[in-house]
């Protein structure tokens, strides 16, 4: 039985979900059916990241609005903030060129139906922690690592792979620095696992 | 300072270790064009598995438990990269008997040592990951650099902790 307070990771790597790939947990017919699939364009790639990222900013600006931050642990998230919020803007502008629509950013109940779909159980309504509100943006850094690790799988162009994994990297160090956080600098807990593959 | 090859002690296996296994041996589409570019970071992972070794006895804590957590990952990361190789059909360059690391006197010049490693092997990670097979390969690949750029992050730090300066990391 997973620890009440087990954040989606923890729960991850202690086998209650499969961090397999997908192709090895969808069911014959489904994985069939995938395997015939036209391969997704970059375009396609992208408005998928880009739904995740916008997602994370909306946790960030979340946390920052609630009021239970600390000074120092606000300034922490300002700058985390700040990094996506270039994310984003990297990501729509790899879209314009490309032709495609930038989707607005989502509304507070279509972001909490978003995050229901990615099995982040936690409504942000009813955080009233710091702790609470770090254990949420944990669990959205690890999000955005699985979209960023998917996306590099199926990226095309080679400009467009190196910025991918570039933001991939500054993921897994935010991820680092809120566990860091959390966890009071306890390497063990912020630097586990010798590969980073997010959650999917 | 002159650091023996690292040798193949157990490792921390982590979480994340057994998951990626298993994405290389279903298929990560790893072609014979591959072991190259693989051989090449394997390399650079024996180096900083090098670096560690060597740098451990210098540091204090909390750093030295740091870099011995990063020394068994940098050791998972070249076993993964190894097999990466041996599944494209080539074979894994080995640990050179000797690597030049300098003369670090002290904890600060053994912590600027290993940043100076890291960030070695982010930007070939960078530059390198378009050379790949397209497909799973290059996320096998992208998860190691992810996992040394959370190094890079705790060894900017002067308590070990893990500050965070840059949005896009290995550029």
């Amino acid at each position: 039985m997973p620890a009440p307070n087990a954040t989606r990771r923890e729960l991850l790597c202690g086998g209650v979900l499969a961090t397999v790939g997908a192709s090895v947990l969808l069911r014959p017919a489904a994985a069939a059916a995938a395997a015939i699939a036209p391969a997704p364009t970059d375009a396609e790639v992208l408005l998928g990241v880009l739904g995740i990222e916008q997602l994370v900013v909306i946790g960030y600006r979340d946390a920052l609005g609630s009021g239970v931050l600390s000074a120092g642990m606000s300034r922490q998230l300002g700058g985390l903030l700040s990094q996506e919020l270039e994310h984003v803007a990297i990501l729509e502008r790899e879209l314009r060129a490309r032709n495609a629509t930038v989707p607005a950013q989502p509304t507070p109940a279509v972001a909490q139906v978003a995050l229901l779909r990615h099995h982040i159980r936690i409504n942000p309504q009813q955080l009233r922690s710091q702790r609470q509100w770090l254990r949420l943006l944990i669990d959205l850094e690890s999000l955005a690592e699985g979209a960023y690790f998917s996306a590099i799988s199926k990226l095309q162009d080679s400009s467009l792979l190196r910025t991918s994994a570039e933001i991939m990297g500054s993921e897994a160090q935010h991820w680092t620095a809120l566990s860091a956080t959390q966890h009071h600098g306890d390497v063990g807990k912020s630097v586990p696992y010798p590969f980073v593959q997010g959650s999917p | 300072m002159a650091g023996a090859g690292a040798g193949t002690a157990a490792l921390v296996a982590g979480c994340g270790s057994k998951p990626l296994r298993l994405k290389i041996r279903s298929g990560s589409k790893v072609g014979r064009a591959d072991v190259d570019v693989l051989n090449h970071l394997l390399d650079l992972e024996h180096y900083a598995a090098a670096a560690y070794t060597a740098g451990i006895p210098l540091l204090q804590r909390p750093m030295l438990k740091a870099a011995q957590q990063f020394l068994g990952q940098e050791l998972a990361h070249a076993e993964a990269l190894s097999e990466l190789v041996r599944q494209a059909g080539g074979h894994p360059v080995k640990p050179r008997s000797r690597y030049e690391l300098g003369q670090p006197r002290g904890p600060g010049e053994v912590v600027a040592l290993l940043q100076r490693v890291e960030l070695a092997q982010l930007a070939a990670y960078v530059r390198t990951l378009p050379e790949l097979s397209f497909g799973k390969v290059r996320s096998a690949v992208a998860a190691i650099f992810a996992n040394d750029a959370q190094h890079l992050a705790v060894l900017g730090s002067p308590t070990g902790t893990a500050p965070v300066s840059l949005a896009l990391v290995g550029s």
